[in-house]
């Protein structure tokens, strides 16, 4: 009979306390960290855009390659002219040149500002999303410059946050 | 006596239970392969009720993108409303077939403001983004069908001035005509110049753009 007894007891505690730590720990509040670098570097869309600024970059370094072999012919032509219209068309070839080549430099760097803008833009998109599917209260991102300085190797989500992101881009079912 | 009576029953039993068998494999497939035929006003309501097999949106910040994806059957309907059930039609359809055809719409998701003003502080910028749309928009347009990837052809911009607060723009892409065979996924691709949102990818379900029903012009009784 006591052995019944201590058996109860012991169940009930064990039932308890397995109820105390379940409202414990859904009343807690949920929060991960995502390696920010691996999430960027690993992001589909960052490769798309890369991409598309290599192809907007190599276009506009080809214009700039023609406009440069042009001035070089023409220098070596009028080495040894004194015709002023000559050294005029010179003059202005090598002015549009150095034009071009500053409007580039300041346009291409834009566009780095843009697409960064955009890929940021759908990652918090999809990062919130992943949050609120998976009841996350806080995801926190390691940059590795001290806005976080410390978590469980456990709370670490990046691989699981990276597969959720790749799918939302892609838009796979 | 019994036992014959037991016997064949059995066998009974086991006739019935394979023939029940062969019954249900036969509905099975014929009710997994068969595409239905729809009438014309069929096939339109179908269209507008089925929204979930042919449309896809997603959200980027305050900005919803959603495609439709327009079958030829549903062009040429939409093109010949008084011709419903000639040659012409058909013909048309057929014409059709070579090509994928997509709605793709812009809105604002909880506002519900004219998204074409969206950000815009200058008449010159509504001008530029008109201008965008109307001429230059199929440029940042692509299809990915499986591996292949189609540009898009040509580009229609709705314009409404301001009765439609969203813009709507209507893409077409070539189809190669092996697709109803194979049935491979469709991606549309765009890349979002106007509010910069980057690659925005709307995927469709390859086996159910292949299932949908088929357009039947001849055999029903004509209104």
């Amino acid at each position: 009979m006591k052995i019944r007894e201590y058996l109860y007891i012991s169940v009930n505690v064990f039932l308890i306390g397995i109820i105390v730590y379940l409202t414990l720990s859904s009343n807690g509040e949920k929060s991960a960290f995502v390696n920010l670098s691996m999430v960027n570097e690993k992001f589909d869309m960052k490769k798309d855009l890369e991409n598309k600024y290599n192809e907007t970059a190599n276009a506009r370094s080809k214009i700039l390659d023609s406009l440069k072999l042009e001035l070089i012919l023409m220098e070596k032509s009028i080495e040894n002219t004194s015709n002023k219209s000559e050294l005029y068309k010179y003059q202005t070839l090598k002015d549009n040149y150095f034009r071009k080549e500053r409007e580039f430099s300041e346009e291409n760097s834009n566009l780095t500002s843009n697409l960064s803008v955009e890929m940021w833009k759908q990652l918090n998109e999809y990062i919130e999303e992943y949050g609120q599917k998976y009841g996350y209260n806080f995801i926190f991102g390691a940059a590795g410059n001290g806005s976080l300085m410390y978590a469980r190797q456990e709370n670490d989500i990046t691989d699981d946050v990276i597969r959720f992101i790749n799918e939302k881009y892609h838009d796979k079912k | 006596m019994i036992l014959q009576t037991m016997l064949s029953g059995l066998l009974m039993k086991n006739i019935m239970t394979k023939s029940s068998w062969y019954i249900i494999s036969i509905l099975f497939i014929t009710g997994c392969s068969s595409v239905s035929e729809l009438n014309p006003e069929e096939y339109l309501n179908f269209y507008i009720n089925n929204a979930d097999v042919i449309v896809n949106k997603k959200n980027i910040g305050t900005l919803y993108f959603k495609a439709t994806y327009l079958s030829p059957e549903y062009m040429a309907l939409k093109m010949n409303k008084s011709e419903k059930y000639s040659d012409s039609l058909e013909f048309e359809i057929k014409d059709r077939s070579n090509f994928f055809y997509f709605n793709f719409e812009i809105g604002e998701n909880e506002s519900g403001q004219d998204v074409l003003n969206k950000d815009i502080s200058t008449p010159e910028e509504l001008f530029s983004r008109i201008e965008y749309l109307s001429f230059k928009v199929q440029n940042d347009f692509m299809l990915l069908v499986g591996n292949d990837t189609f540009p898009c052809l040509m580009s229609q911009y709705e314009r409404t001035f301001g009765l439609n607060k969203s813009i709507v723009i209507t893409c077409m892409f070539e189809r190669v005509n092996p697709f109803q065979d194979r049935c491979p996924d469709i991606t549309l691709e765009f890349y979002d110049n106007l509010f910069r949102n980057g690659y925005v990818k709307l995927a469709f379900d390859g086996d159910k753009i292949c299932e949908l029903p088929k357009l039947n012009i001849y055999n029903h009784d004509i209104e």
